[in-house]
């Protein structure tokens, strides 16, 4: 089976003042639909920057990110631009819902202009989706209304109003407690298996015991990449 | 610390360059206009001031009535006993009269209207001298003196020259009953009684057909008596300086006695009844009331862009006050770094400001000196207004700045460092919670509605910057187009091609040669023009009455009442709301009567009023010839005739016929008052596009300020969106609704602000300055066009650069951040 993600020699540096960061250092990685990879590394490692390689906000200085058999690294702005609205669904540590929008609002901006589609009912649309995170009966509040957790499951949903291939969280629990967190990551997993691919990264090690798959990274390097057959249950997990 | 602090502020102002720098601009517009404006105010009066002190204006014209002359010695002698000499300073002899002035035009050779002034042009030595009262004001550095005391030379008036090009080396041929002398002319000059060449009974300025000479008195002389020239020299002209405490209406009532006990009548002048003076300071006394009103707005506008932007500068910078606090830095030296920001805001803003109003001083003193073209300009400069608008500067400056950063450094650090805007300080208003129940909003329009009504102070001002702007622009234009369309409904209530003006009553056959010689005229209109009063109870009012057999052939009436009735009197509505009377109502008028020839009474003559009518010059007064002339007695005799010309223009020939006709006092045409409304409006023009310029730069920068506060405060908002997926022509339209509902907004409050103002300026402010004219604003849509085209390019100009803006938003940053 090919990898949806194949990253070959990717270097990603950045010039501070007068010095230069390698934030990413001949990095190789290849992750597969279908599966919940969770990639683990300290302060500086470079996940957030892979992250963000991956869901094309940036591009790498060198090497090769395909997608799908796409290689972005190529793509201009506009390609760019397609590219993040047909295949990614980005879930933020700070949620980053448009805050003057409500719930549903938020959905349905991205039913309009994101995807331009005003075919068929978007408040409709909008409910389904808000009822498979569990917030059918929220739709009408604002972000400030909403807790941490309510908040994050909106961002799920808005990510999911695109039906993504790959869906990409930055540290999705990291602004939440533990029992919300624990059903953040259920909601990540369940849609891991709807033949997607759901990167998680984080510095939470105990996060890599849902994942199928494990990356850890250091200094900008991949230092292993570990299957799991075994994942436990989101019940599970403590921290 | 405090050089820390400096260094801080100076690398602030760099970061925000773009955004300093507009605020900037919108400070040193304030400075410019305020001081630039204020200066020219300023420089026209210091300007008259030096014409007038330069030409040591007179304190009493006296000049003998009925060509009475006097010789000199005699009139000297009269001055030295009474004792009058005494209370002088100086006074100077003349001898002036009108003439008919034959000149080259190119046309051909055309006779003017006009007057000679003599006076002593050398001292009893020998030696060449200036008058010591009205002294001549020339164009050249050197004085050109006349060869000898009875030389056939003269200076001409400037004005007047000017129009005809008679310039230096060229002649022209004065001729008064019937004596001929040609006289070279040696400069232009500056003559003070007609600094602006006006006489009483003109509207507008005469300049083209009305000519001053001036020449030694002993040639002025020979032109006077012609044959009967004899070796005294005559005069009928005084002009007098008085020393220092001398009471004017005491030394004109010993002047009145003095020629009063030998039987001579004069008529006595004083400095501010001369025509042009008095027009020049009504002039000026109308700019002070009305336009330096601008550049005041100007600051208003400034100082609300500059609060808007330094409020919200200091806001956005909630985390590193949070920061300071934490570090248990004082509030005292939070407050200073704030000051110093908005101190070097102040400095820099006031130093382009002084360079940005040389040249709009420049501008309009070039305005005025095109306009008055006086000989002596002054180069004036007052720096206390270059001093006051940079206090002003300075204090909106500390105020904008001082106030929020007071309030944010009593915000806990906490709450600082921890979220700039967070969830905490976000409330759901009225309208938002509104605005959520309509479902079927559009998307960008609820975004747009919602965050203005969570921000309606930006909101607000952002509208009220551009209402401001096009305030400025709009209220400008109404006034200027509201003058116009008075003058212009003056100038088209003339029906006639050409008034000609008799030196008293005449016949009312005097015209018949004319219309006999020259078919171009069609009809020659005789009537009586006299300047006189109405009274109503104990209320009078000044009135220009026009009568003539069919007053519509020569003045187009527009009767808003009543009709045009053979017996009674057409008031205008202006006199008719003053007055508080009404068709039907009998008010009285004071008539001359004619007792015998030459003897007129004024008698107070009660008449009907048969109409109102709508012309703007409020003294306009008509009535029938016939009537009129039952009334007074004046069976036959006319004092004014209208000449209707096919064509318009009457040739050469023909109006120098005219003008040569014994009993023509003076003949001006419909097009010189149409050319100098021209004038007047090709320098309203000239201030228009000033006017534009100054309230789009404005615009621009307040709305620029505004549009890009607001992008970087939704920075995190438009990369999220980006991030997701929407193509940069959405956001765009976001950014495009934005603005289109801030337009609108701002379009209509400054298009309500614009006409209020206008309306202030025009009827209330004006109506004391203009007095005698029925002031009205009249509407225009082509300034609302202007000017909203003007707001309109602006905030598309503003749009896009914001959208290139929040194109160069780097996503990945941003959407790490910290916020809600």
């Amino acid at each position: 089976m090919n990898p949806i993600i194949k990253l070959e020699n990717v270097y990603k540096t950045y010039r501070m003042g007068e010095v230069t960061v390698h934030a990413l250092n001949d990095l190789s990685l290849d992750l597969d639909a279908n599966e919940l990879t969770v990639i683990l590394g300290a302060s500086g490692s470079g996940k957030t920057t892979l992250l963000n390689l991956i869901g094309g906000i940036d591009s790498p200085s060198k090497g090769t990110i395909v997608v799908d058999g796409k290689n972005i690294g190529k793509m201009n702005q506009r390609e760019l631009t397609d590219y993040r609205r047909n295949n990614i669904g980005f879930i933020f540590q700070f949620y980053n819902l448009i805050p003057n929008l409500n719930a549903r609002e938020n959905l349905e901006f991205v039913f309009e202009y994101v995807l331009e589609n005003n075919k068929g009912s978007k408040n409709a649309r909008a409910q389904e989706l808000l009822e498979k995170v569990g917030l059918g009966e929220r739709g009408s509040h604002f972000p400030h209304q909403l807790s941490g957790g309510e908040q994050q499951r909106v961002a799920i949903a808005r990510a999911l109003a695109k039906d993504p291939r790959i869906i990409l969280a930055d540290e999705p629990t990291g602004e939440l407690d533990y029992r919300t967190g624990l059903k953040i990551l259920d909601i990540l997993l369940s849609l891991s298996k709807e033949n997607r691919a759901v990167i998680i990264v984080t510095h939470n090690r105990e996060l890599a015991r849902i994942a199928t798959k494990v990356v850890r990274l250091r200094d900008g390097k991949v230092l292993d990449v570990k299957k799991n057959d075994t994942p436990i249950p989101v019940s599970e997990l403590e921290w | 610390m405090r050089k820390t602090l400096l260094k801080k502020g100076i690398r602030e102002l760099y970061e925000h360059k773009v955004q300093y720098i507009f605020l900037i601009i919108t400070l040193g517009l304030g400075v410019a206009t305020y001081s630039a404006m204020f200066n020219s105010t300023d420089y026209r009066i210091e300007t008259f001031d030096s014409n007038y002190e330069e030409s040591n204006f007179m304190d009493l014209q006296v000049q003998f009535q009925y060509d009475v002359t006097m010789n000199e010695s005699e009139v000297s002698y009269l001055l030295n006993s009474s004792g009058i000499s005494d209370q002088c300073r100086d006074v100077e002899y003349r001898l002036s009269c009108s003439v008919l002035v034959e000149h080259s035009t190119e046309k051909g050779h055309r006779l003017t209207k006009g007057m000679i002034i003599g006076h002593h042009a050398f001292d009893k030595e020998g030696s060449p001298r200036d008058q010591d009262v009205n002294t001549l004001l020339f164009y050249t550095d050197t004085t050109p003196h006349f060869s000898s005391n009875n030389s056939k030379e003269c200076y001409i008036e400037h004005h007047f020259a000017k129009n005809y090009d008679l310039d230096k080396g060229k002649s022209v041929m004065v001729s008064r009953a019937g004596n001929e002398t040609e006289l070279a002319i040696l400069a232009h000059v500056n003559v003070p009684e007609f600094f602006i060449v006006k006489q009483e009974q003109d509207f507008i300025s005469s300049e083209k057909s009305f000519c001053v000479l001036c020449m030694p008195i002993e040639t002025a002389n020979h032109i006077f008596a012609g044959s009967a020239e004899t070796n005294e020299t005559m005069i009928n002209d005084l002009v007098f300086r008085f020393k220092e405490g001398v009471e004017l209406e005491t030394i004109k009532e010993e002047i009145q006695a003095v020629f009063d006990s030998i039987g001579v009548p004069i008529r006595m002048i004083e400095k501010e009844e001369n025509p042009a003076r008095a027009f020049i300071w009504a002039d000026i006394e109308g700019d002070q009331k009305v336009t330096v009103l601008f550049p005041v707005i100007i600051f208003i506008v400034s100082g609300i862009g500059l609060a808007m932007t330094l409020t919200r500068m200091i806001q956005s910078h909630k985390s590193e006050i949070g920061i300071f606090k934490a570090l248990g830095v004082k509030d005292r030296v939070i407050l200073t770094y704030f000051l110093i920001i908005g101190v070097l805001v102040a400095i820099f803003g006031i130093i382009l400001g002084v360079i940005l109003s040389y040249p709009l001083h420049s501008f309009f003193k070039g305005m005025t000196d095109d306009y008055y073209d006086f000989a002596i300009k002054e180069d004036f400069l007052n720096t206390s207004y270059y001093f006051v608008s940079g206090i002003i500067a300075l204090v909106i400056c500390i105020v904008c700045t001082l106030i929020p950063s007071w309030k944010a450094v009593r915000i806990r650090p906490i709450d600082a460092i921890q979220k700039e805007e967070g969830l905490a300080d976000y409330k759901v208003g009225f309208i938002e919670r509104k605005i959520s129940q309509i479902k079927r909003l559009p998307v960008p329009l609820k975004l747009t509605t919602r965050y203005f009504s969570r921000k309606p102070f930006r909101f607000f001002t952002t509208i009220l910057g551009m209402a401001l702007s096009l305030m400025i622009i709009l209220s400008f234009y109404l006034m200027m187009h509201s003058f116009s369309e008075i003058m212009d409904d003056a100038k088209e209530s003339n029906e006639w091609d050409y008034e000609v003006q008799l030196t008293g009553f005449c016949n009312d056959t005097i015209s018949e040669q004319w219309t006999r010689v020259d078919d171009t005229i069609e009809i020659a209109d005789p009537g009586i023009c006299l300047a006189t009063q109405l009274t109503q109870g104990n209320d009078t009012e000044d009135v220009v009455i026009f009568a003539l057999d069919d007053i519509e052939r020569s003045y187009k009436l527009d009767l808003v009442e009543g009709k045009s009735d053979d017996k009674g009197i057409i008031i205008s509505g202006y006199i008719a709301e003053k007055l508080d009377i009404d068709v039907g109502d009998k008010i009285y008028l004071t008539l001359p009567i004619k007792e015998d020839a030459m003897v007129y009474n004024l008698t107070d003559v009660p008449v009907i009023i048969v109409g109102i009518h709508d012309n703007p010059i409020g003294e306009y007064t008509f009535m029938n010839l016939s009537f009129l002339q039952e009334v007074c007695n004046l069976d036959g005799q006319v004092n004014v005739i209208y000449l209707h010309v096919s064509g318009g223009d009457l040739s050469l020939e023909t109006e120098n016929m005219i003008i040569t006709t014994p009993g023509v006092a003076s003949m001006s045409s419909s097009s010189d008052i149409d050319d100098q409304i021209d004038f007047m409006f090709e320098m309203f023009m000239k201030m228009l596009v000033i006017m534009l310029g100054l309230s789009a730069i404005l615009a621009l920068a307040i709305v620029y300020n505004m549009f890009i506060v607001n992008a970087a405060e939704r920075k995190r908002e438009y990369a999220t969106m980006k991030t997701l997926g929407t193509s940069l022509r959405r956001i765009g339209n976001l950014v495009f609704v934005e603005g289109t509902i801030l337009t609108i907004a701002g379009i209509i409050l400054g298009t309500i602000m614009g006409y209020l103002l206008a309306w202030y300026l025009v009827v209330m402010r004006s109506s004391d300055v203009f007095e005698g004219i029925s002031l009205e604003l009249s509407f225009s849509w082509f300034g609302v066009i202007v000017g909203t085209l003007m707001i309109i390019a602006v905030v598309f100009l503003v749009s896009v650069l914001t959208i290139h803006r929040i194109h160069k938003i780097d996503i990945a940053d941003v959407v790490r951040e910290r916020g809600i």
